[in-house]
């Protein structure tokens, strides 16, 4: 079990901040389709502090990841992908990690602004830098939604790129990701 | 019939002269000022969520000399309800909660004081929320000073806060009675400025 990520995998740090968080969008992305329609009541209360709290935890592991892609670099795109397939997946991860940052930093000034306050799984309450501010909430009301749309796009199309490297180009790079398929990986770039 | 005559203009004298002698006798009216506040607290997924009515109105009769005939009555126009949330304002006056639409303002209604030390005092008075009275000890402190800008004038600061249970007034219909968000207990709180002439 290697812990860091080297030349032919990603570690099992990498691996698991990238699967909690996967599990974590789902969450949240399932949160967010169905709180919306709720009456405005305690459910809804909960169910957005929820979506709030899995959002900031999102968050916090991304900041994460980038400190680890840091420390330990990720390992390098396939050769024999072209170049624009190459320029593709560099812009699609940095997308996602962009999209992430602004995605819930919208959402908690949205909060903030509302005057709601943002309580970390019913744990803390986050400070309210911003104070109310009804124009701006308003404003970025649709901003959120936007970018909510932009972001389950842009991970749709990660996970149709990976099972498109397993399933269609059946190469190792999916396999790099996922925890214990080191043999198996090396069996597929044989 | 001179007598009687007598007796009825004796019983008019002391009418007219015994009336505003009795009205000296019962405690001064204080006018509200500027900077009063009546504000609640309550919680929202455990956190703190502080909100204030912006309009209310106060009759006031007090002397903590004379607590006996001394009154107050606050109403409060629910419709100004503000928690810097139009959503969470709109939310308190819906039907589910203080219902604005059926009952525009709520009451509060001295029925005895009590001097609990020098400057404290507690309050027994009926509370109406909606369609619900009920009664209600409310705890204040009262500390009186010449007033700072009025010359001849007395003001008077009145604070306290009292906890009370928003279901026991139905405030809270429907998904509302759930109490695991917001809970069942409310807590005003008073900050009460008012004035008059001075003796």
């Amino acid at each position: 079990m290697q812990i860091g990520n080297d030349e032919r995998r990603y570690g099992l740090v990498a691996q698991a901040l990238h699967w909690v968080t996967a599990c974590l969008f789902v969450y949240l992305f399932y949160l967010a389709w169905v709180m919306t329609d709720l009456p405005l009541g305690p459910e809804k209360f909960r169910l957005y502090n929820l979506h709030k709290s899995l959002g900031v935890t999102i968050l916090a592991l991304a900041l994460l990841r980038l400190v680890w892609r840091h420390v330990s670099p990720p390992p390098p795109l396939p050769a024999g992908m072209s170049a624009l397939e190459a320029r593709a997946a560099r812009a699609g991860h940095a997308l996602l990690y962009l999209i992430i940052v602004l995605q819930v930093s919208v959402g908690l000034v949205h909060s903030w602004s509302a005057n709601f306050p943002v309580v970390v799984f019913g744990l803390f309450t986050l400070p309210n830098p911003t104070g109310p501010n009804e124009a701006l909430k308003k404003a970025l009301e649709p901003v959120h939604a936007v970018l909510g749309w932009s972001l389950f796009v842009l991970i749709l199309g990660h996970a149709a790129a990976a099972l498109r490297h397993h399933f269609v180009h059946r190469d190792g790079v999916f396999l790099r990701m996922v925890p214990g398929t080191s043999r198996l990986q090396e069996k597929r770039e044989e | 019939m001179k007598r009687i005559l007598a007796a009825t203009c004796l019983a008019l004298l002391i009418l007219v002269v015994g009336s505003p002698a009795r009205a000296q006798a019962s405690p001064p009216s204080w006018a509200l000022e500027e900077g009063s506040r009546l504000g609640f607290r309550t919680a929202q997924g455990g956190a703190p969520v502080e909100g204030l009515f912006e309009r209310f109105e106060a009759e006031i009769q007090f002397s903590a000399e004379d607590l006996e005939a001394s009154r107050i009555v606050v109403v409060v126009d629910i419709a100004s309800v503000n928690s810097e949330s139009k959503e969470r304002d709109d939310t308190i006056r819906s039907p589910s909660l203080l219902d604005v639409a059926s009952w525009a303002t709520a009451r509060f209604e001295t029925k005895s004081f009590r001097r609990v030390a020098d400057d404290r005092f507690e309050a027994l008075a009926d509370l109406t929320l909606r369609d619900v009275t009920l009664e209600i000890v409310l705890p204040f402190t009262l500390e009186i000073v010449p007033h700072p800008e009025q010359a001849g004038r007395l003001q008077a600061r009145a604070r306290g806060e009292v906890a009370f249970l928003r279901l026991n007034y139905g405030v809270g219909q429907g998904i509302w009675s759930d109490t695991s968000v917001v809970p069942d207990e409310v807590v005003v709180i008073i900050d009460i400025i008012a004035s008059r002439p001075a003796d």
